[in-house]
């Protein structure tokens, strides 16, 4: 009985927040649809300028608790690294200059960052590993 | 398949930094945080490039 009443509340608490969850996401989209081209543009660079750089510190100190993989990081994640950095700094460049669209920022540059975050997840950095 | 510790840990730590650049991020379009300027996001970028550069270059092993 007093576990149903919590299964209840719990399920209560959880619609609750899963409604304010929605409602703010529908801000945030509402909200975008306002931004200028540029400014989506230098959001969706600057995210995905975040992103590679903390997976790259993260993999950085993975790499130092897991020196076997050094091999693979040196040959072939850095190199990753390597171009996705410089695929997101021309795709600015060309972004800066007002030739391309927030979307294809996003298409230029994802699969490049996809492929260093699927390096990492060979090595075990991140689960859903080869082991 | 064994998980090991490490790997959780780095998964966990890796969602979570993640849904903090996404929190950040959603600042940013709700006008709460500033929009970096190209100028700045350029430098960013280079910055990130000379660290990628300085990680390679410890690995390199010195000319005999």
């Amino acid at each position: 009985m007093r576990n149903k009443l919590l299964v209840k509340k719990l399920l209560i608490i959880l619609t609750v927040a899963l409604m304010l969850f929605l409602v703010s996401c529908a801000n945030v989209q509402e909200k975008w649809n306002t931004l200028t081209p540029d400014e989506q543009a230098r959001i969706v660079v600057d995210g995905i300028r975040v992103q590679l750089d903390t997976t790259f510190s993260q993999g950085k100190d993975y790499i130092a608790a897991n020196p076997q993989y050094k091999d693979v990081w040196v040959k072939s994640i850095l190199p990753g690294f390597e171009t996705a950095y410089a695929v997101l700094y021309n795709t600015a460049l060309l972004a800066s200059s007002g030739n391309i669209s927030p979307a294809e920022v996003y298409a230029r540059v994802q699969p490049s960052v996809d492929s260093v975050i699927g390096l990492l997840v060979q090595i075990g950095m991140l689960k859903g590993g080869i082991k | 398949m064994i998980i090991t510790a490490a790997e959780i840990i780095a998964t966990v730590k890796f969602l979570l930094t993640t849904a903090k650049n996404l929190w950040e991020t959603g600042r940013k379009i709700l006008g709460k945080d500033a929009i970096p300027e190209w100028d700045t996001i350029l430098g960013d970028i280079q910055k990130s490039q000379a660290a990628v550069e300085e990680e390679k270059k410890k690995y390199e092993t010195p000319p005999e």
